[in-house]
């Protein structure tokens, strides 16, 4: 008795050049919180691993860790400068010149990337805007999801 | 001999080749299978269905302040902005408001109202590229996103700014 495997190997090689199409070498550079929605948008832009502030109603993350795990008070006060934002920031800043003054490869464009919640308001959105400005991040951008 | 090679040549002597007509060939599909069953969960795991993109923001650096101080009167007169504010869409030229999209009855903003006036407001502005988004703080960060989406083809250069009270010290165009 021989087993017939014919009609499955159809299926799998359909889901593989399925999977093959959608395959993509590089996957998600930029690392986003789990609790995190980014809106959905028609921008084609590419999207460039940089440094990645993640932010929704409740918490803010850099590079994917947590650094203020409630921030309603800093969306309230009137200060425009979110302070611990602000200290993390402008230490990698200062890092990566120093990397990219020894290392000519290395350029420091001040790239940053704001991964927002759909939910956020437009008053934390400025803050951190403003923030990782005064930290010499001023090549910002938004992630968003293609649609 | 030679009579043996004239008679194979005169087809005299069947072949001694086997003309086997049915052949009874069984594909081994089992490793093709192992094989598939290996790559497709891998393959799986690495796919990625939601593909980032990015939205460029315009943020005025030191240079470009150094490089052109103040607009000119002929360029602010030009200006469009849209103030994005909790009763709706606003689009201002620098003199006056040009048009008013309310938000609709379920709470969410027009944004195909939204287009067609901006679309509109472009037949005047037509050399016109750049456009600032008045926000106001509590407008949610998805509706910007779209409100941008619904300029972009129509104005590329797409500014953010703090709402229509005093512009916090600082902040820019963003």
């Amino acid at each position: 008795m021989t087993l017939n495997v014919t009609s499955m190997i159809d299926i799998f090689t359909i889901i593989l050049v399925f999977l093959l199409k959608s395959y993509s070498a590089e996957g998600h550079l930029i690392q986003i919180a789990e609790s995190i929605s980014l809106p959905v948008s028609e921008s084609q832009e590419e999207i460039h691993p940089a440094v990645s502030v993640g932010f929704n109603g409740d918490a803010l993350y850099v590079d994917g860790k947590l650094l203020i795990d409630d921030i309603v008070p800093y969306i309230e006060s009137d200060e425009m400068l979110i302070e611990p934002l602000y200290v993390v920031l402008s230490e990698s800043a200062s890092r990566l010149q120093a990397v990219a003054e020894i290392n000519e490869a290395v350029d420091f464009t001040g790239e940053i990337i704001l991964q927002g919640d759909r939910k956020v308001p437009f008053r934390l959105l400025k803050k951190i805007i403003y923030t990782a400005g005064e930290a010499q991040y001023v090549n910002q951008s938004l992630a968003v999801f293609k649609e | 001999m030679r009579a043996t090679w004239v008679a194979e040549m005169a087809g005299l002597r069947p072949s001694k080749r086997r003309h086997k007509l049915e052949t009874d060939v069984e594909l081994k599909l089992i490793p093709v299978m192992s094989l598939l069953v290996v790559l497709v969960p891998m393959l799986l795991q690495t796919a990625v269905f939601e593909q980032l993109a990015a939205v460029q923001l315009n943020l005025p650096s030191a240079d470009d302040v150094a490089y052109n101080p103040e607009p000119t009167p002929q360029e602010s007169g030009d200006s469009v902005s849209v103030a994005i504010t909790y009763s709706g869409f606003r689009i201002l030229s620098s003199k006056d408001t040009l048009k008013k999209v309310p938000r609709l009855a379920d709470g969410s903003y027009d944004m195909d109202g939204f287009g067609e006036a901006l679309a509109e407001v472009k037949k005047s502005f037509k050399s016109q590229e750049a456009i600032i988004l008045l926000i106001e703080d509590g407008v949610l960060y998805d509706d910007i996103i779209h409100t941008m989406d619904t300029c972009r083809p129509l104005f590329p250069g797409i500014s953010l700014a703090p709402g229509l009270q005093l512009p916090v010290e600082g902040e820019g165009g963003g």
